[in-house]
């Protein structure tokens, strides 16, 4: 029995936390993973077929459900196509324009509570989770107060959005803007100094700048790679040029 | 920023015969070449044009043509801060060389492309099917698949 051989492990489909039920194939030597083969198909829906058959304002619910994290930004992507393809851009309203903005950062700050919380959640870091569900719950109190939907809202669509805001939004709204640095720093305590999260992040899963443009891997990823890149500061829509926002990088792509 | 003019006039002088036309649509520049010489063209863009990164590799169905499928490459080039579409149409039946040598993304992009739509990638390390299971029958992009579906066998392992 002393022959050396790789052990195989199933990981998932039903992994406890579930989020987009992934299913890996792993081949382990000790420790160590030296192959994994990944089966991604799980939450496969056929949105696009879906799409084939119903109109551009119809297929616009759909478009929440692509990430329920980031429906307002969905909408936003699909509206600006369905808008450029009928080539009536310069038709939407400055009003809309500043509003999809306005929701999108929001829902980006949502997102970025869920990921960053669950992924600090899942690698033996809990309380920073109750932290930033509590302040995600905040914004999408403030996003229903706008669209009349936490999750689902199909607000944003192609000619502009479904509706103006009202005083109790931009109260709302202004009160979380005053309140989230704070909350930041909150964030900040619970993880900095947490030993067994900073062990699983730093220097982990490394991907350089080159590594990234070879398999078209962008956003926080190839920003964490170095590469100052951001869509809305590289091709500006939705007049973003008008903002004044500055690209966070970091330097050798690792996950902290 | 460099011209779509200059782009063709380099790809033509390189690549014999691979640039059948060129359009730009609403802003998106559009190179149409011919399907076998694909691996040609990728390469000499990226060598060339600086276009480093493959953002999207997909096709579509143009059902009722005589080369119904569109393979459609999108690329970008950060130094340039410039994309560019690039086409070639493929017959039912008809493969494409991958590029996976040129860009390494294309390697789960043309086995989603494989899967959906059923175009055959000559070369390709691993075209196993991505998103659906193995065993799987029919192709659900293809614009003739019904939108309720194809009964499937399911077998549970």
């Amino acid at each position: 029995m002393s022959e050396k051989r790789n052990m195989i492990v199933n990981f998932g489909p039903s992994h406890p936390a579930t989020h987009g039920v992934l299913r890996v194939i792993l081949e382990l030597d000790g420790e160590t993973v030296v192959d994994a083969i990944p089966h991604m198909g799980h939450l496969h829906r056929g949105l696009e077929k879906l799409a084939e058959h119903k109109t551009y304002h119809q297929a616009l619910p759909l478009t929440d459900r692509m990430d329920y994290t980031g429906a307002l930004i969905n909408n936003l992507g699909y509206s600006l196509a369905v808008e450029k393809l009928l080539d009536i851009e310069d038709a939407i309203p400055e009003r809309a324009t500043v509003l999809r903005v306005l929701l999108c950062e929001l829902q980006r700050i949502a997102a970025h509570l869920l990921w960053f919380s669950t992924h600090a959640l899942d690698i033996g870091a809990m309380t920073v989770f109750f932290y930033a569900f509590r302040d995600r719950e905040t914004i999408h109190d403030i996003l229903e107060q706008a669209t009349g939907a936490r999750l689902t809202p199909s607000f944003i669509r192609p000619g502009g959005v479904a509706a103006d805001i009202n005083d109790k939004f931009i109260e709302k709204a202004r009160a979380f803007v005053k309140s989230f640095p704070a909350l930041m720093d909150e964030y900040e305590l619970l993880l900095n100094k947490n030993k067994i999260w900073l062990k699983r992040t730093q220097n982990i899963g490394m991907m350089s700048a080159e590594e990234c443009k070879q398999y078209a891997v962008t956003g926080p990823v190839l920003r964490a790679a170095g590469i100052k890149w951001d869509l809305r500061k590289a091709q500006p829509y939705c007049d973003y040029d008008s903002y004044d926002f500055e690209i966070p990088t970091g330097t050798i792509g690792d996950v902290w | 920023m460099v011209q779509l003019s200059q782009i063709l006039e380099g790809l033509k002088g390189s690549v014999e015969g691979a640039v059948l036309s060129s359009e730009t649509f609403r802003g998106q520049d559009v190179i149409r070449v011919e399907a076998s010489a694909i691996v040609d063209v990728m390469t000499y863009l990226r060598d060339n044009c600086s276009f480093d990164m493959l953002t999207d590799l997909t096709a579509v169905d143009y059902l009722g043509r005589e080369k119904r499928f569109e393979m459609v490459y999108i690329l970008y080039s950060f130094e340039h801060n410039r994309r560019l579409h690039v086409k070639a149409t493929l017959a039912d039946g008809e493969k494409i060389a991958t590029i996976e040598g040129v860009w390494k993304a294309a390697n789960w992009l043309e086995r989603e492309v494989y899967d959906l739509l059923g175009i055959h990638f000559e070369g390709h390390s691993d075209l196993r099917r991505i998103l659906l299971w193995d065993g799987y029958e029919g192709h659900p992009l293809r614009k003739d698949f019904p939108l309720k579906g194809i009964p499937q066998k399911t077998t549970y392992r």
